[in-house]
């Protein structure tokens, strides 16, 4: 018998984002209706920027008169973190129409032209850090069962659909942020030549305190180990190695698929996990992102990490001379 | 039938993960639909309906009606099981004006399985010329589709103890002492943090932490989360962390993590977890009564795996990496 104790229905995290919805919606409806007073507005358009947690509203205008004297448009709905206007025509921004409040902006109406239709781009930020994870249900896989290639799953829904819908239209979620750890460790052991690893054993004893008959042994094993020549001294060799770790280097190794899109990759988890910094790395976290709205309240995606390739490009660094 | 609906699950997940299940439709088209599950599968949340609008049969849940139609959303936690790989399926019925569609979608569950394959009475530890000679080793596999991290911790009741030494234990309390000291005037910077960084350092500098899996994963993700709130944040913390680690840094650093790094990874996906520790033996018979600690790279924790009471036997004083006691198997060697 499956055990459905603790199901619950899309309550969880309901409260925070309607509210954060309700004041979504409320700061763009107040912008309408100020706005409405001297301006035909003929669209609007909403987005959600996950990353920076951003609230992107942006409204299609045209004046309805010609303002002769210095007059402002005053909307104070808070903080905005950028806002510009721009005609349709060139879309080049008009920097002196805004001026920045403390609590919002005004629009300087000298500036607007009558029978022009301009755009304004608004930027304000949802400060709720919860805001995204009690929206969309992000799921990846944490390891794939295959040995041979890497097919890493990555899926989003929608916890909340009915939010998404406003009196304009709809919002839409841009960039939401995956993340996945593509397991590398066993790729680097399979490809490292068995010498080369001997032979910085015995760089590091001989840096230890030993006695002079085993300082003499290893000097001529050394000298024996030293006859396998790569293309590079150890340490220059190591660098290359880690270099591979590097997002321009990595990229190369993954290909995202479907709903999905690559973003960027960075070191995962360290191999030694108890130390406080880099050493080698266990995996490679690799970033996509995806947009959900309402007519697309799922994604579901793949990560290919060509394995094959990465070993192929280790192999080429302990390459023999 | 033509609703145009799609069904995602995924192909494959670790045992104890959770993982997503979504069903998308015409919007116009008005449906119910039944989704059934295995006793390996739980459902925890339900997407897109009210309270009022399923109902639970055994383990069938039907949803009548959808709070915006077009679309359902589930999330379950699957459960870790007794075999370590199950070939799973959850099925899916789709109700169209009385006309019924099932869908069948398959699920791999796996999990890592560590088997001891033979425990010795007594491993010879003898120095012969300048090189370490261990003779027989506690035989270790990894039958499972999951990478299985491992861990080595000596009882209380051991005669001999494992030890952090060598360079890398020396330079990580340097590195962790210089962060510390810097890390003053980024907790003044950001007193939100404080508590936080000093979670990290104890994380770091104890132990016993690491074997707490939750707090770990705690310290982590709280820090994550940190950074992704503060960009400014995470600049200033890893700028600090790497002044530390560069500071302190000698050519034979990286050699001998690289070292351990190759030693202690095993092609049939088993990791070590204390690569850097040490058994610390005399040259005498000694007892050590160990336990085999077992976790996931999703973090789920296993039984620990007692280990017989082993006799060490040297003719010398010295310390022995702990990975060298062990002889892992793969497939390849096996057959």
């Amino acid at each position: 018998m499956v055990e459905i104790s603790s199901v619950i229905a899309a309550s969880a995290g309901k409260t925070l984002i309607e509210k954060i919805f309700k004041q979504v919606a409320n700061r763009s409806t107040s912008i309408d209706k100020i706005l409405s007073e001297d301006f035909n507005i003929r669209g609007r358009d909403m987005i959600i920027e996950c990353p920076e947690s951003l609230q992107k509203y942006s409204l299609t205008f045209e004046s309805k008169k010609k303002f002769l004297l210095p007059n402002k448009k005053r909307i104070r709905l808070g903080p905005v973190r950028r806002v510009n206007i721009r005609p349709i025509q060139s879309l080049k921004p008009i920097f002196n129409a805004i001026t920045f409040l403390d609590d919002g902006f005004e629009i300087n109406l000298d500036c607007l032209e009558p029978g022009e239709t301009y755009i304004l781009d608004l930027e304000y930020i949802i400060s709720d850090p919860n805001f995204i994870d009690s929206l969309v249900y992000k799921k990846v896989a944490q390891e794939t069962p295959h040995n041979g290639v890497q097919d890493y799953w990555m899926a989003a829904q929608l916890k909340h659909l009915k939010v998404l819908q406003q009196d304009f239209g709809y919002v839409d979620l841009r960039d939401i942020d995956f993340s996945v750890d593509v397991s590398i460790y066993q790729d680097i052991k399979m490809k490292i030549p068995r010498i080369f690893g001997e032979k910085i054993e015995t760089i590091i004893r001989l840096t230890q305190p030993i006695g002079r008959s085993e300082q003499g042994k290893l000097l001529s094993r050394l000298i024996h180990q030293q006859k396998q020549k790569y293309t590079g001294e150890e340490m220059e060799l190591l660098k290359e190695l880690q270099d591979l770790f590097n997002s321009s280097k990595f990229k190369q190794f993954i290909d995202i698929r479907k709903d999905f899109y690559y973003s960027d990759c960075v070191r995962g988890g360290d191999f030694y996990e108890k130390l406080p910094f880099p050493t080698w790395p266990r995996s490679m976290k690799v970033v996509s992102r995806t947009d959900l709205n309402f007519e697309n309240p799922t994604a579901d995606g793949n990560l290919i990490y060509k394995k094959d390739s990465f070993a192929e490009e280790i192999g080429k660094i302990f390459k023999p001379r | 039938m033509e609703i145009h609906e799609k069904i995602y699950v995924p192909e494959y997940s670790i045992q104890g993960e959770d993982i997503p299940l979504s069903i998308t439709w015409d919007k116009s088209k008005p449906i119910t639909i039944s989704v059934s599950f295995s006793e390996n599968i739980e459902i925890k949340e339900i997407y897109n309906i009210d309270d009022s609008e399923f109902e639970i049969n055994g383990n069938i849940i039907y949803i009548n009606k959808f709070e915006i139609n077009g679309y359902l959303g589930l999330a379950m936690q699957t459960k870790s099981q007794n075999r370590s790989t199950i070939d799973d399926e959850i099925i899916v019925r789709i109700n169209y004006k009385g006309e019924e569609k099932t869908i069948i979608k398959k699920i791999k569950l796996f999990r890592p399985d560590i088997k001891i394959l033979y425990v010795p009475e007594v491993i010879n530890i003898m120095k012969i010329g300048d090189k370490l000679d261990i003779q027989n080793k506690i035989v270790i596999k990894n039958c499972g589709k999951g990478t299985g991290l491992i861990k080595l911790k000596a009882k209380e009741s051991s005669e001999l103890e494992l030890v952090d030494l060598g360079g890398i234990e020396e330079f990580t309390k340097k590195v962790i002492g210089d962060f510390v000291e810097r890390m003053k005037k980024l907790k003044e910077r950001y007193p939100q943090y404080s508590d936080l960084m000093d979670e990290f350092v104890k994380t770091r500098e104890d132990n016993t932490q690491f074997d707490n899996n939750d707090t770990i994963k705690n310290v982590v993700s709280r820090i994550t989360k940190a950074f992704e709130a503060n960009r400014e944040f995470m600049d200033d913390f890893i700028s600090i962390l790497y002044i530390s680690y560069m500071s302190n840094l000698s050519i034979i650093i990286p050699l001998e993590s690289f070292i351990k790094y190759l030693k202690s990874i095993n092609i049939g996906r088993i990791v070590m977890s204390n690569p850097i520790s040490v058994l610390k033996i005399t040259p005498s018979y000694r007892t050590l009564n160990a336990e085999l600690t077992l976790t996931d790279l999703a973090y789920n924790t296993y039984e620990p795996i007692e280990l017989a009471n082993i006799k060490i036997n040297s003719n010398i004083d010295c310390n022995v990496p702990i990975y060298s006691l062990f002889k892992f198997m793969n497939d390849l060697e096996d057959s």
